[in-house]
């Protein structure tokens, strides 16, 4: 099974890593949207879709998603591999890896 | 067949070949200076970006713009920048390697900038050279590229 995720619904203003930096926080976004999905056996796919939103900065991007490996107990395939970026810029692709991949050769 | 027919065949065609020829250096010349327009319009929007980090990580924290304001300032120049490079990509063909740069340069420019005030100057300093460092990498990436599909 597949879900989609539309990031605009959840902010057309995401902004910041922590609920202190601001309302919807890529903190925020990781508990409420992604850790259901990503901690749901049923669902094989997960797509976040970034469309419709001005680009967010990276410190979201970082907590939202490498936030899965740091803090929620995910490991790097549990998120890579079932995650699908839909965007029609390639930052988010590049950087989610990236930070993964970073948070990965931490531990 | 004369030879005065000969000639005036070989001056016909070689009229020929001038216009055939002309015209297409003519339509070379005009593809160059619209693809160096997108170009420069593209160098000018990083240049600004370029210019609000280093007002944003060089200024006194008094003067400094708050986080929220010089995302919402970047990114949407950002957005305008990369629109850019998807049409100099489409539309006019030039393929600008360009992307873990340019997410480079917007990462150094967002990534943890939400307490910055908190920061003291090296690490102000430091941060905005990996900026700029990115952004040469972009204006560089650019430059070849039109190079490559202009030839001086």
């Amino acid at each position: 099974m597949i879900h989609t995720v539309k990031v605009a619904d959840f902010s057309i203003t995401p902004f910041g890593r922590y609920p202190t930096d601001g309302k919807f926080s890529g903190q925020r976004f990781r508990r409420e949207v992604l850790l259901p999905l990503f901690r749901n056996q049923n669902i094989d796919t997960i797509q976040v879709d970034f469309n419709g939103i001005i680009p967010v900065g990276s410190s979201f991007i970082d907590e939202a998603f490498a936030g899965l490996i740091r803090d929620e107990g995910l490991n790097f395939e549990q998120v890579w591999g079932r995650l699908k970026i839909i965007s029609d810029f390639p930052l988010y692709e590049i950087q989610i890896k990236e930070f993964l991949n970073e948070v990965r050769q931490g531990q | 067949m004369s030879s005065s027919d000969i000639i005036a065949l070989c001056a016909l065609f070689v009229s020929v070949a001038g216009i055939w020829i002309s015209h297409r250096l003519a339509k070379q010349l005009t593809k160059r200076n619209e693809d160096k327009l997108l170009l420069d319009e593209l160098l000018s929007l990083l240049n600004k970006l370029n210019q609000l980090s280093s007002n944003f990580f060089l200024s006194d924290r008094r003067d400094r713009l708050d986080t929220h304001h010089f995302h919402a300032l970047f990114l949407v120049d950002y957005a305008a920048a990369h629109y850019l490079i998807q049409t100099l990509r489409g539309k006019r063909k030039l393929s600008i390697d360009i992307d873990q740069d340019f997410s480079n340069f917007h990462r150094l420019s967002t990534e943890n900038t939400e307490h910055i005030n908190s920061w003291n100057t090296e690490e102000c300093l430091q941060r905005y050279s990996q900026i700029n460092e990115s952004y040469l990498k972009c204006m560089k990436q650019i430059y070849d590229t039109f190079h490559q599909h202009h030839k001086p």
